[in-house]
Parts: C-alpha cells; structure tokens; sequence
C-alpha cells in the first residue's frame, strides 16, 4: 500500500431511497421533477441519463420521503411505467475531489476490494459521492481509511439526520 | 511576510466551501478551510484569521454558537465574522433565524444562496 492520500473529509448519511425513472423528455418535467419540486421533497445526487427510448433519472430521497416519493411517482403514469426504488442506500463523500482521476481511482478500488457494489456515484465541484448499500457504510469507511487520510474523527454510523445543534 | 489577508470559510457542504475559496483566491486572499464548529475553532486557533465566513447550521457546534464564544472571547472577538443565515427569510419554526443572529455578534449577515459579488464586496470592506 502506497503513500495514503490527505484528504479536507468524509461525509456519510443517514438511510436513503434511491429513486429510478425511465420516462420521455417531457415527462420527466413534468411527470417527475415538478411534482418533486411542488412536494418540496428534496433529491440527492441527480443522475440523468439520455437513452434511446427515453431519458433515465435518478437520485436519492431521504428515507422518510420514500412514501410520498412512490405517490407521486405512482400518480403519474408516465414516469410510473418504468419506476424503481431501492432502498436503504446511503451516500459516502469524499472531498476534496478536484478533478483527481488518481482519487477517482482510488476509491473504486478501494469498494472493489471490499467487494462494496456501487449503485452510483458522481462528482461535484469538490466532492466524489457514491451510492452503496446503507448497511456497508461503515465498511466502505473503513476501505477509504486505507487510502486515504482524513483528519478528525470517523463520522458516526447515523440512520437518522444529524440532530440539530 | 505573506501579506495576503486570510480569510476562514466554513461550511459543511464541500462544493461552497470550494466555490468560496476559489473566488476569494482568485482575489488574492489566503484561505483556511473548516467543515463544521469544532474544525473552525481550531483554525482559528491556528491561524488567526482576519475574516470568517461561517455557516450556521452545522453539525458539531453551530455558527452561532462559535460567532457568540468567539466575540466573547478577547483575544479573538475583533476577527470580523460574516454569517451565512440560509433559514431566516422563508421558515418561521426553525431556532435559527436572523434574529439569533444578531444576539450572536456577527458583524455582518448574508443570506443564502449566496450572492459571491456581494460576499467579495464585503470581505472587500472589512479587510482593507
């Protein structure tokens, strides 16, 4: 094992749905996306994906909104035709990022290893995000902490939203 | 002797951190980062910032929280601190709202989302 790579933090979050819909263009607007919007259900991590017999999108719900999520979904037959949830995933984030392909690299071997599958994952601005199963958060922490340095304590194995201070 | 002013952002959302400091090295400033209360004091601590942009909701210790001890304290209370008050125009029911802000000192707020060409302005004013 190499040098570990620093790093400013990880962040983990509490239990997720991840939401899946395959619909039209226009359907995802308006099918979708409004009525999350209208429902003030907020989503995590939104994945679109052009194909040839629609467009995919997908994203992450809070737990507690996964059952107003499949309403809406449910009361829109476009978008319901083709739906999927999974759950509970969670996110792990990783930042800084900074375009790093060797960061990149690193953290999908690292989940590879430890034979963690990922649902998903994208970057941001500074961070990497992963979608992976709820229950091996821990472990895909516990993976990262061989490659990477993060200062600080190890964040806590949460199901429910940080408390407010 | 670095004479670029520091500047302490904290936030616990990476991305405007990042977008934070950015554009404030790209205006020449120094910057410190920390992700949530605990992290901003030991920056401070460390490195003496001349300005902090600091988040209120945050895990660990909040902004006001840190805002109140760090203007109470004398030896740090004339580091200028910038709040970022995301909650207070819109919800009503939270404990976090501008008027808390203002019992916690800070010496300017600025509500979210952030406007950086304000945000520059003001660090711009208080670090001449």
């Amino acid at each position: 094992m190499g040098e570990k790579i620093p790093m400013e933090g990880v962040n983990i979050s509490p239990k997720m749905a991840r939401v899946s819909v395959l619909a039209s263009g226009a359907d995802l607007t308006a099918g979708f996306l409004h009525p999350m919007a209208r429902d003030r259900i907020n989503l995590k991590l939104l994945i679109t994906e052009d194909r040839i017999d629609g467009a995919r999108v997908s994203c992450c719900v809070a737990a507690e909104d996964r059952s107003r999520t499949k309403s809406l979904i449910d009361a829109e037959p476009g978008p319901a035709q083709r739906a999927e949830i999974h759950e509970p995933v969670g996110l792990i984030s990783i930042f800084p990022l900074r375009s790093s392909l060797k960061t990149l690299g690193l953290a999908l071997m690292a989940l590879a290893n430890a034979q963690i599958p990922v649902h998903a994952f994208c970057s941001s601005l500074s961070a990497l995000t992963l979608v992976i199963d709820h229950d091996r958060l821990q472990e895909a922490l516990a993976a990262f902490e061989c490659c990477f340095d993060f200062p600080g304590e190890r964040p806590p194995d949460s199901n429910e939203s940080p408390p407010l201070p | 002797m670095n004479d670029k002013k520091l500047i302490l952002v904290v936030d616990d959302d990476p991305d405007l951190v990042e977008a934070i400091s950015m554009k404030l090295e790209s205006e020449n400033y120094r910057v410190a980062k920390a992700y949530d209360g605990i992290q901003a004091w030991d920056r401070i601590k460390q490195e003496r910032p001349h300005l902090i942009i600091l988040d209120v909701m945050m895990p660990n210790k909040n902004g006001y929280h840190v805002c109140d001890e760090l203007k109470k304290n004398p030896q740090y209370s004339n580091i200028t601190v910038v709040l970022l008050t995301a909650v207070g125009d819109a919800v009503t029911s939270t404990k976090y709202t501008h008027m808390d802000g203002k019992t916690a000192l800070a010496d300017e707020f600025i509500p979210k989302p952030i406007d950086l060409d304000n945000l520059m302005e003001i660090v711009k004013d208080y670090t001449r």
